[in-house]
């Protein structure tokens, strides 16, 4: 018992010092899309735990970055034996697990989880402010500001372009799929109608509306056998003869400098 | 229940006609409008073509394929168990073979060689008939081999579910639904040329047991007097089964009730002699699963309504009608 409240007693003395507004020095991270901007912002001596994604190619983007920093798997015996100073949470992380962390004297800062590029600007505003990396945020958005405005708007009419999700799923407006393959160049195909969000579309309707270019949005390894990706092989598909393009999960999971990298994946392809 | 004076040759041209009839109506059902003169004058590179010949024709062949399997298993178990309650599903066998099924392609079985989903699909229907003959006994009662099904049923569902959760594919576990309820969306051609030959195999050796079945209404010893061979027999009819159940749930998911339904609603057509029965419930069951494909076309085009929805929701409640005019052998 006399541990315990010692160990409360120093990370509530970590705490306090990090509300005292110098930059937090032992952070860790609960969410994939903070793992990556975290690596992006913040020397990795300053990092104490990622997720357990952070560090796999097919889902981050700064895998290579994040390899050897400690997985903490959401535990909150995984996250507390290295004593962080600031935990950055999503907004869909468990909320039993950010109060208990909370309750247990730690400073949980809950991050927004952008779905566009316009927010995505602010939001690592924001965040570089947070983990005491401003200028390098500011930086890093001038950079994807830079690298976007060297995406060549193509000429002629834009051509149509389709997602296409395992089980038949695609993707309309206010997703970031969508935003790439727009801002790539092409119409969506979700977008033109009318979907909001994710919704299903059947395999006749996907293939009368004979799209230019087929995004497969493979979100696993395919070689894993599943119906879902049975059906993005059917035979069908192929026929069409559109191009298709494996959109590589790193590039659409969250928003970010990944983002513009998928935008001009897809641009090359017109 | 009376008898109709039906012949056999007129009952099955009946059902033929309807099939006809029915697949006709099939073709033309789905969530996009055909041009059928683009579908039929390039049937390779316009897009309606590839539609009517990759998508839907595969989609309504197999709905006769499976149909037929399912509703000659269903007459074939009938007749070898001596029991009207039997059927592929309540017997447990549909399950079993999805649970091979399941297997073979969530952990890389199917990546080797696509022939290993149906081969997988087989093992476990095989496993689960010769499972429900041993645990039951063949001179079981009604009650006692329903029980027995129900609980492999139950077991097979669970070990799906437990086999899809640690299968590496994030998705497997999303997938439950279509291997406990099926569903023939998105079916290619390949999935019907891979359970084809299977089905077929399995279609011709129930039928060359239908004398048996026939003899075997008298009782086994009378069939054996009648100079049968019967343990051979059996088994070759329990592999016909394995054959059709498990080659048609690896490509189409557990569709329940086709296999129970079918045979009951044709019995009074043919009197009851299990080998009259036997074309007719094949039929039958295609025609009743092209329906139950028209209907979900029909409720919700394009979207994820599974198909075993449909033949649960028919199926089910004429389940408990059985079980009411049984009412008396089961207590």
């Amino acid at each position: 018992m006399r541990k315990v409240i010692a160990f409360l007693f120093a990370a509530w003395i970590a705490s306090a010092s990090a509300w005292a507004g110098a930059p937090p020095q032992r952070i860790a991270s609960l969410n994939l899309c903070a793992d990556q901007l975290l690596l992006m912002l913040v020397p990795r001596e300053r990092i104490v735990s990622v997720t357990d994604w952070a560090a796999r190619p097919e889902s981050s983007y700064m895998a290579a970055a994040a390899r050897g920093i400690p997985a903490n798997g959401g535990l909150v015996e995984a996250v507390l034996p290295t004593h962080p100073d600031l935990i950055l949470a999503g907004p869909f992380s468990d909320a039993t697990l950010i109060q208990l962390l909370r309750k247990l004297g730690q400073r949980v800062e809950v991050v927004d989880v952008p779905r566009t590029l316009d927010e995505a600007r602010d939001a690592i505003v924001h965040f570089g402010e947070l983990v005491g990396a401003a200028e390098e945020a500011r930086a890093l958005v001038a950079d994807m500001d830079a690298r976007l405005r060297r995406i060549a708007p193509p000429a002629g009419a834009a051509p149509l372009a389709a997602v296409y999700a395992p089980n038949g799923v695609t993707v309309g407006r206010g997703t970031v799929l969508a935003e790439i393959v727009e801002r790539a160049g092409w119409r969506n195909l979700g977008s033109e109608r009318g979907v909001d969000g994710f919704a299903a579309l059947s395999l006749e309707e996907l293939l009368i509306a004979q799209p230019r270019l087929i995004v497969l949005d493979v979100t696993a390894d395919g070689d894993a056998g599943s119906l879902a990706h049975g059906y993005l092989a059917h035979p069908a598909l192929a026929a069409l003869q559109a191009k298709t393009v494996v959109m590589p999960p790193p590039l659409s999971e969250c928003v970010g400098p990944m983002t513009v990298d998928a935008i001009e994946l897809l641009a090359a392809q017109r | 229940m009376k008898t109709r004076a039906l012949g056999d040759g007129r009952l099955l041209g009946v059902l033929a006609v309807l099939l006809v009839l029915l697949f006709a109506i099939s073709l033309q059902l789905g969530p996009v409008a055909l041009d059928w003169i683009a579908a039929f004058a390039r049937p390779g590179d316009s897009v309606h073509g590839i539609i009517l010949w990759q998508v839907r024709l595969p989609r309504e062949l197999l709905a006769i394929c499976v149909g037929a399997s399912m509703g000659l298993s269903g007459a074939a178990l009938q007749g070898l168990l001596r029991n009207p309650l039997a059927g592929p599903d309540l017997l447990g066998v549909t399950s079993c073979a999805a649970l091979g099924a399941v297997l073979s392609l969530y952990f890389g079985l199917t990546a080797v060689n696509a022939l290993l989903l149906p081969v997988g699909g087989m093992l476990g229907a095989g496993l689960a008939v010769a499972l429900v003959f041993l645990l039951a006994g063949r001179n079981a009662s009604v009650l006692a081999l329903i029980l027995a099904g129900m609980a492999i049923s139950a077991i097979m569902s669970s070990l799906i579910a437990l086999a899809l959760n640690f299968a590496p594919n994030p998705f497997a576990v999303s997938e439950m639904m279509y291997w406990l309820l099926g569903s023939l969306a998105n079916r290619s051609n390949h999935d019907l040329l891979i359970a084809l030959p299977f089905m077929l195999a399995g279609w011709l050796l129930i039928l060359s047991c239908g004398r048996f079945l026939d003899a075997l209404t008298l009782g086994e010893d009378s069939a054996r007097s009648l100079g049968f061979d019967g343990a051979r027999l059996r088994w070759r009819t329990i592999l016909g089964v394995a054959l059709c159940v498990g080659a048609s749930v690896s490509v189409s998911g557990n569709i329940g009730f086709v296999g129970l339904v079918v045979p009951h609603l044709l019995r009074p057509w043919v009197g009851f002699e299990p080998r009259r029965l036997l074309l007719p419930s094949a039929l039958g069951g295609a025609l009743l699963l092209l329906a139950a494909d028209i209907a979900v076309q029909l409720l919700s085009p394009g979207s994820g309504l599974k198909l075993g929805v449909v033949t649960a929701l028919i199926g089910g409640p004429f389940f408990l009608h059985l079980v009411y005019r049984n009412r008396a052998v089961l207590t």
